[in-house]
C-alpha cells in the first residue's frame, strides 16, 4: 500500500462517513470518492474499512441503506443519514473539534520549549 | 432496536441474506470503480481489497467471535500446560458431580418419577386402621369381603382392587420353577390403566366360580419361560395343580409393588410374575386382612372425599356384622408409598452427596485461587499491555467453562458406573431399581451441577484477577502482591470449611461402622455356622395333610442319613426372614388377649411351626422342659421362648401352664421354654415365638433346616438330589446357609455404611488436597522470609513448625465446627444407629485421630520444600 496514505485513528472513518453523507444520500463508491476528493486524494477509503463502517453503521441506526438505480444507471445501495446519525454527527464532530485543540496545546507548547 | 438487530443476524437465513446483498454491493460499487479508472488493475487498487471487506463486516456483525474462540484455544493450551492442576480439577468436579447425578437419578426414579400407571394422581393405596393392633401394626392389609362391600357400595371411586401374593410352581416351559403369583380381582388393571402388549386383561366375571382358569403374565416371564413365543395366548400353562389359560402378556415397562414395597403384613413376592383372579377369598368379616388395595378415584374427588366414604362404609360394616374394633381406613398416594421404606437412607445419601459437592466447590475454588495468584504476572502483563479487564474476565470464564463442561462429562461417566455398582449391590427391596437409567434430564443435571460449580468457584478468583492492579504487580516479584496474604487468609477459610464438612462426614461413616460391628456382635440367639435352610414348594398332589406329614417325615429321615448331616427338622420359617404366623395370644385357658404387664398392651406372638429337632438345628438353646418329640403327635403341645414365658407368666413355671392361640394351635401346653431369636432384623427385639409341632400345619411348612458337621460332605447338590429321588415334581429347592441369611438381613445397613464410607473417604482425600495446597502456597508465597530466617540460623524444626502452623491452624478450626455441628445433628440420623448414641465420644475421639493425622501428613509433604530453600538463591532473586 502506499506509505504517504493517512492512517485512521479509530472511529474517524464512521465521523467522516456521516459528514459526507449531511451533504446527500450517496452510494457506498460515491462516499469512497467524495472523501478522497474532499481531502485532495490524502486520504483514500479502502473497501476494507468502508464497506464494514457502513454495516456498522445501519446496523446502529444512524444511516439507512436502500436498492435503487444510481445515476450512472448501475443498481446500487444507496445510503442517507437518520436524525439519530444526525445527532451523532454533531457530538462526534464536537468531541473531535475538543481533541483536535488539546492535541495543538501541546504540540505548540512543546515547540515553544524547543 | 440495535440489539434486536445484532440478534436477529444470528439466525442463519438473515445472515446468508445480508452476505448475499454484501457481495452483491461490493460488486456493483466495484463496477463503478472500474468505469472511472484507467485499467482494471488501477481500479481494484484504487477500491481496496473486497475479501477483506467481506471479513471486517463479519466482525462488524458478529463482535468477540474471533475472540472468544481464540480464548476458547488459548484456554485449551493453558489447561495442557499446568497438568497437575486440570487434572485435579477434573477428577473432583468429576467425582461430586457424578455423586450427585448418581443419586439424583435415584431420588428421581424411586420417588420423583410419576408410577408408569394411567394418571397415577388418582390412585391410592388404602390400608386398614385396627384399633388393638396399632401398637404393632399402625396399619394393615384388608379384609376381603370389607373390600367387596367397598367395591359394591362405593361412589367415590372409580375402581377397587384388591391383590394378594403368594408364589406357586409352574411347570410349563422347562424346569419346574417357583413363581412370584398375585391373586387378584379382575378389575386390577382397569384400576391401574394399563393395557398388556398382547391379548387382553381380566373380564370383570373372571373370578366366577366355573369360568376357565385364566392367567396374565409379565414380559420377563413369557420371554424366559416361553421365548417370547406370539401363539402363547390360549396356551394352557400347568401352575401348582391347576391348568391356567394363558389370556394376556403385559408390556416390557409394566412394574408392580415387589416384597417390602407396601408396607407390613402386606403378602407380596420377591418378583410378581403371574397375575390370576382370586378363586377362593376367606369369607370372613372379621381378621383376616390379607389384601392391599388400590382404589382409582373418581375425576374431581378429592382423596379427603374417598376416605370419607370408606370410613362411613366401614361404619356401616361393623354395625350390620357387629365388629366393634373401630376399624377405619388409612389412604395414600400409591405413587408417595412406593419410595417410603427407602426415604431416610435416600436423605443420608443426599446429605452425603451435598456436603461431598460442597467440599468439591470449595477444593476448586482453593484450587483456582491458587492458580490465579500464580498467574496474577500474567495477567498483571495482559492488562499492562492494553487488555480490559472485561476480556480478562471472560477468558478467565472461558477456562473456567471448559473445566466445568469436561469435568461435568467426566461426572456422568462416573454417574453411569456409580449406577451399575449401585443397582448390582444395593438391597433388592429398593423399589423401582430396574427403572435406574441415565437420560437427557439426568445429563443435564450433571453439566448443570458441574458448571454452576464452575461459575461459581470460578468467577471469585476470576474477579480477583481483573482487579489486580498491573503496576503492583509487575513491580513487586510476583509472589509478594498485595493480593497474596489477602489470598491465603481466604485459602485458609475454604480449607477450614472443608474440613469441618469433612469431619461431618466422617463422623456419620464413624457412627454407622460402629453401628454395624454392634449389630454384628448382639446376640443372635442362634447359631449360623452349619446350619442350611432348605426351602421346597411341594407339587400340587400333596394337598392333603396327611401326605404332607408324611412327605416331611420320609424327607427329614431321608435327608439325616446324608454324610455329614446332624439333625434335619422340618420348619415353617427360619431366624431373620420375617414374621408370620402374627396373633394374640390368652393363657390358662383364658379368652384371647393376654396384655402386657409393663405396656398393658395386647401381646402379639409369631407361631412357627417345626420339627422335633429344630432348636439343635439351629443351636437355639432349651432353658427350661424339653423340645418336642414325636410322641407328641397325639397332644397338643408348644414350646415357647424365654421373652414370651417371662412375659405370660412373669417369672413363674411356665412348664404345665396352657396357652391358647390362633394360627391353629389352639389350646396348647407349654411343654419348653427356648431361647429368643430374632425374626425381622438383628437391630430390632427378637420376636416372641410360640413353636408348635409341625404336624399341626404342615401346609404352613416350607421346608427344612439341617445341620451338618463342620467340614461335612454334604453339598447343596446333594440335599436338592436327596428330595427330587422322593419326588421328580419337586421344584429345585431353594438352598441357603444361615450365615448368608443373617449377610442378607444386613445388605440395607452394609450398604448405607459402605456408600457414606466411600464419600467420607473421597471428602477426606480432597480436604487433604486442600491443606497441602494452603500449606504449598503459603511457603511459595513466603520463600524470601523463610529463606532469610534460614540464612539467619533458624532450624530445621522451626522453620518446619512455622509452615505447618499454616495448615494446621484451619484444620484445628474446622475441626471444632465439624464435631460441633456433628454433635447438634446427631438426632437427625438416630434412626439409622445401632447400640451407639450419636454422640458417641469413642467415635468422635478416632475422627479426631484420623483427620488430624491424615491432615499432619498433609502439611508435613510440602513443608520439606521450606526446608530446601536456598537461603542464597532467594536472596539473590529479584
Amino acid at each position: 500500500m502506499k506509505s504517504n496514505k493517512l492512517e485512521f485513528l479509530q472511529g474517524t472513518l464512521d465521523m467522516l462517513v456521516l459528514r459526507t453523507l449531511v451533504l446527500g444520500e450517496l452510494h457506498g463508491y460515491g462516499i469512497a470518492q467524495a472523501i478522497r476528493q474532499t481531502t485532495a486524494e490524502a486520504i483514500q477509503v479502502e473497501a476494507g474499512s468502508l464497506y464494514p463502517a457502513l454495516q456498522r453503521l445501519e446496523l446502529k441506526g444512524l444511516v439507512t441503506a436502500k436498492w435503487e438505480v444510481s445515476e450512472r444507471n448501475q443498481r446500487t445501495r444507496i445510503y442517507r443519514l437518520t436524525p439519530a446519525g444526525r445527532k451523532q454527527l454533531r457530538a462526534e464532530v464536537s468531541r473531535w473539534e475538543d481533541f483536535v485543540q488539546a492535541v495543538a496545546l501541546i504540540l505548540n507548547s512543546k515547540a515553544v520549549e524547543e | 432496536m440495535y440489539w434486536l438487530r445484532r440478534l436477529l443476524l444470528w439466525l442463519p437465513a438473515n445472515r446468508r441474506a445480508r452476505e448475499r446483498e454484501l457481495n452483491e454491493e461490493l460488486s456493483a460499487n466495484f463496477s463503478l470503480a472500474l468505469a472511472d479508472a484507467d485499467d482494471e488493475r488501477a481500479a481494484r487498487r484504487d477500491f481496496g481489497s473486497i475479501t477483506r471487506a467481506r471479513e471486517e463486516a463479519r466482525a462488524v456483525w458478529f463482535p468477540g467471535w474471533d475472540s472468544l474462540s481464540q480464548d476458547v484455544r488459548f484456554a485449551f493450551r493453558t489447561l495442557r500446560r499446568s497438568p497437575g492442576f486440570t487434572v485435579v480439577a477434573l477428577l473432583s468436579l468429576g467425582l461430586g458431580s457424578g455423586a450427585a447425578t448418581a443419586l439424583f437419578s435415584l431420588v428421581d426414579t424411586i420417588i420423583l418419577k410419576p408410577l408408569a400407571y394411567r394418571e397415577p394422581g388418582r390412585l391410592l393405596f388404602v390400608r386398614a386402621v385396627i384399633p388393638p393392633l396399632v401398637h404393632i401394626y399402625p396399619t394393615m392389609p384388608v379384609n376381603y369381603q370389607h373390600f367387596r362391600f367397598w367395591q359394591e357400595q362405593s361412589q367415590a371411586f372409580e375402581s377397587i382392587s384388591g391383590f394378594r401374593g403368594d408364589t406357586a410352581t409352574l411347570y410349563s416351559g422347562g424346569e419346574p420353577e417357583v413363581i412370584g403369583r398375585i391373586s387378584t380381582s379382575p378389575n386390577l388393571f382397569t384400576t391401574l390403566g394399563i393395557q398388556p402388549q398382547i391379548g387382553r386383561t381380566f373380564d370383570p366375571d373372571e373370578d366366577q366360580p366355573g369360568k376357565p382358569a385364566a392367567v396374565v403374565i409379565t414380559d420377563g416371564l413369557w420371554r424366559r419361560r416361553f421365548g417370547g413365543a406370539p401363539d402363547i395366548l390360549g396356551h394352557t400353562v400347568r401352575l401348582d395343580g391347576t391348568q391356567y389359560s394363558v389370556i394376556g402378556v403385559l408390556s416390557p415397562s409394566f412394574r408392580f409393588p415387589r416384597k417390602g414395597d407396601l408396607g407390613a403384613l402386606a403378602s407380596l413376592p420377591d418378583r410378581p410374575e403371574l397375575f390370576v383372579p382370586i378363586k377362593d377369598a376367606l369369607q370372613g368379616w372379621g381378621g383376616d386382612n390379607d389384601y392391599s388395595v388400590f382404589a382409582r378415584l373418581k375425576p374431581n374427588v378429592s382423596s379427603a372425599e374417598g376416605t370419607a366414604e370408606l370410613d362411613l362404609l366401614e361404619r356401616r360394616i361393623a354395625r350390620e356384622h357387629q365388629l366393634n374394633s373401630g376399624v377405619h381406613v388409612q389412604t395414600r398416594m400409591l405413587q408417595e408409598v412406593m419410595g417410603t421404606s427407602v426415604r431416610t437412607a435416600l436423605a443420608v445419601l443426599l446429605a452425603a452427596v451435598l456436603v461431598l459437592l460442597l467440599i468439591v466447590c470449595v477444593n476448586l475454588a482453593n484450587l483456582l485461587l491458587a492458580r490465579a495468584n500464580a498467574r496474577a504476572r500474567e495477567y498483571s502483563l495482559r492488562i499492562a499491555i492494553g487488555a480490559s479487564r472485561g476480556r480478562l474476565l471472560i477468558s478467565a470464564l472461558v477456562e473456567t467453562f471448559l473445566l466445568a463442561g469436561a469435568g461435568g462429562l467426566l461426572g456422568l461417566v462416573a454417574a453411569q458406573a456409580a449406577l451399575g455398582v449401585f443397582v448390582q449391590r444395593a438391597p433388592v427391596e429398593l423399589p423401582r431399581l430396574d427403572e435406574v437409567q441415565l437420560d437427557w434430564r439426568i445429563a443435564a443435571f450433571a453439566l448443570g451441577v458441574s458448571l454452576l460449580c464452575g461459575l461459581l468457584f470460578g468467577v471469585l478468583p476470576a474477579l480477583r484477577l481483573s482487579a489486580v492492579d498491573p503496576q503492583d504487580a509487575i513491580r513487586s516479584g510476583s509472589h509478594t502482591i498485595t493480593g497474596g496474604r489477602r489470598g491465603i487468609r481466604l485459602r485458609e477459610w475454604l480449607v477450614g470449611a472443608e474440613v469441618s464438612l469433612t469431619t461431618v462426614l466422617l463422623v456419620l461413616a464413624g457412627l454407622l461402622v460402629s453401628s454395624l460391628w454392634h449389630v454384628l456382635h448382639v446376640e443372635r440367639g442362634f447359631n449360623a455356622d452349619q446350619s442350611i435352610e432348605v426351602r421346597v414348594s411341594l407339587p400340587p398332589r400333596y394337598s392333603e395333610a396327611a401326605d404332607r406329614d408324611r412327605f416331611f417325615e420320609h424327607a427329614t429321615e431321608k435327608l439325616k442319613s446324608l454324610p455329614g448331616v446332624r439333625s434335619v427338622a422340618a420348619a415353617s420359617k427360619v431366624p431373620l426372614t420375617g414374621e408370620a404366623g402374627v396373633n394374640p395370644v390368652g393363657i390358662d385357658g383364658g379368652n384371647l388377649g393376654a396384655l402386657d404387664p409393663a405396656t398393658r398392651e395386647l401381646i402379639m406372638i409369631n407361631v412357627r411351626f417345626v420339627g422335633p429337632e429344630y432348636f439343635q438345628s439351629l443351636g437355639i438353646p432349651l432353658l427350661r422342659g424339653r423340645t418336642i418329640g414325636e410322641s407328641d403327635r397325639q397332644r397338643s403341645v408348644v414350646v415357647i421362648s424365654g421373652r414370651l414365658a417371662a412375659k405370660l407368666w412373669l417369672g413363674q413355671n411356665p412348664i404345665g401352664r396352657s396357652l391358647t392361640t390362633g394360627s391353629r394351635v389352639h389350646r396348647s401346653e407349654v411343654i419348653g421354654v427356648v431361647g429368643d431369636v430374632h425374626t425381622t432384623t438383628l437391630d430390632r427385639d427378637p420376636t416372641l415365638i410360640v413353636y408348635a409341632p409341625y404336624w399341626k400345619f404342615s401346609y404352613q411348612v416350607s421346608g427344612f433346616v439341617v445341620r451338618i458337621s463342620p467340614g461335612a460332605a454334604a453339598t447343596a447338590g446333594d440335599i436338592r438330589r436327596t428330595l427330587q429321588s422322593l419326588d421328580p415334581e419337586i421344584p429345585a429347592p431353594r438352598i441357603r446357609t444361615m450365615g448368608e441369611i443373617v449377610d442378607e438381613s444386613l445388605v440395607r445397613r452394609r450398604f448405607q455404611m459402605d456408600v457414606v464410607v466411600v464419600f467420607a473417604g473421597a471428602a477426606l482425600l480432597l480436604a487433604a488436597l486442600g491443606i497441602y495446597g494452603v500449606v504449598a502456597y503459603g511457603i511459595a508465597l513466603r520463600r524470601r522470609e523463610l529463606g532469610i530466617r534460614i540464612a539467619l540460623g533458624a532450624r530445621a524444626d522451626q522453620v518446619t513448625r512455622l509452615v505447618m502452623w499454616q495448615g494446621l491452624r484451619p484444620v484445628a478450626c474446622g475441626l471444632a465446627c465439624g464435631i460441633a455441628v456433628a454433635l447438634a445433628a446427631g438426632r437427625l440420623v438416630r434412626t439409622l444407629l445401632f447400640g451407639v448414641s450419636a454422640t458417641d465420644a469413642w467415635t468422635l475421639g478416632a475422627i479426631t485421630v484420623i483427620l488430624a493425622s491424615i491432615s499432619l501428613l498433609a502439611c508435613l509433604l510440602p513443608s520439606r520444600a521450606a526446608l530446601r530453600i536456598e537461603p542464597a538463591g532467594v536472596l539473590r532473586q529479584d
